[in-house]
């Protein structure tokens, strides 16, 4: 029998195994054609195959947008169902800033239950499930909680995770995980590995206590090695992945700073 | 014979020539672009294939909304990685029909 957690799993490999980085680099050799041509035939009447060139690169756009789009929907189904969607588009160019629909009424109690449980509410700070959605677009809440993570308000960090749309929030990974990736190789002065991976957990270790005590320290460091791609990615609840990026992001810049 | 054409290099008030052998090897150059993208569209195409055949295999008969999405934006996806593998043969042939002529 399939358990739901095969389900997902095969669908999270299946949404990983979509070419996006084949087409991108289908896109980068035909862009580099029609550059060498333009170059070449700039005074000449013959096409020689540039508008050909053109249309190529029309239909490899929109074959790429139709993938990322594809992938989306696979992440809007594990979510549906209660799994974490897939973690491979941190590579993917999704558009950052294109607003989310608004998640459906009713369908926000996993989110904030999570929200609630990681960043330990107490009563008088429990989520409402009528409560106020302020955040629907990617971008300028990925600003926000770094903003806030780097301070120390964590009785903010949970009011503006609560007031996040969950369409919105469980994207945040894609913005997140790449900014980890590059400022540990900033910081660390090399890439990261297993070896290095300590100095990367003593700087995030207190900045994930304070701000998200409900979760677990060690899965926290298991999903920093994820991040850098030094360990393979847990199956982990979304709100868990969402909340700690950006806490994530906001140490780092935090030790970089302090480095410089 | 060494026929050279006029070629404008940046802005209007630089001119130079290109000679033949130039445009026959600058066109060379971005036919081999357009064969390397080639192999990596035929090879997304398969990869793309494969995804589908894996999707509809573990989410056979789900009627869910995203499903639905998700498999016809991948339908799209193939289409449209269909055409552009097209237009680079169109491409190759133009820019090959006129290296000829040259």
């Amino acid at each position: 029998m399939v358990t739901i957690t095969d389900l997902g799993q095969a669908v999270r490999t299946a949404a990983a195994e979509l070419p996006l980085g084949g087409t991108a680099q289908a896109a980068a050799r035909l862009d580099e054609a029609r550059g060498i041509l333009t170059s070449a035939l700039t005074e000449s009447v013959e096409p020689a195959g540039l508008p050909e060139i053109s249309r190529a690169q029309t239909h490899l756009d929109r074959a790429i947008t139709q993938l990322i789009a594809a992938a989306e929907h696979l992440d809007d189904y594990l979510v549906s169902i209660g799994l974490a969607p897939g973690g491979g588009k941190g590579q993917v160019d999704v558009p950052t800033s294109a607003p989310a629909a608004p998640a459906p009424d009713g369908k926000r109690s996993w989110w904030l239950t999570r929200v609630d449980e990681i960043t330990q509410a107490d009563d008088d700070n429990k989520s409402k499930p009528d409560g106020e959605i302020k955040h629907t677009e990617l971008t300028p809440l990925f600003e926000t909680l770094v903003k806030i993570a780097s301070g120390g308000d964590r009785n903010l960090f949970r009011r503006e995770l609560q007031a996040t749309d969950p369409a919105v929030g469980i994207r945040l990974p894609a913005l997140t995980w790449p900014q980890v990736r590059i400022l540990a190789t900033e910081l660390l002065g090399e890439t990261p590995t297993a070896k290095n991976m300590d100095r990367l957990r003593a700087k995030t270790r207190d900045p994930i206590r304070h701000f998200l005590p409900g979760l677990d320290e060690k899965a926290c460091e298991i999903e920093l090695a994820a991040a850098c791609h030094v360990a393979q990615p847990p199956e982990r609840h979304p709100v868990d992945i969402a909340a700690m990026g950006p806490v994530l992001v906001a140490a780092l810049i935090k030790a970089r700073g302090k480095k410089d | 014979m060494d026929t050279r054409f006029l070629h404008m290099i940046g802005d209007n008030e630089r001119v130079t020539s290109i000679s033949v052998a130039e445009l026959k090897a600058a066109i060379a150059a971005a036919m081999q672009q357009v064969s390397d993208g080639q192999e990596a569209i035929k090879i997304a195409g398969e990869k793309l294939q494969g995804a589908q055949q894996v999707l509809g295999a573990i989410l056979q008969g789900s009627q869910h909304q995203s499903v639905e999405s998700a498999q016809a934006a991948l339908a799209q996806a193939g289409a449209e990685l269909e055409q552009c593998m097209a237009a680079t043969l169109a491409a190759a042939e133009q820019a090959r029909s006129y290296a000829a002529t040259l």
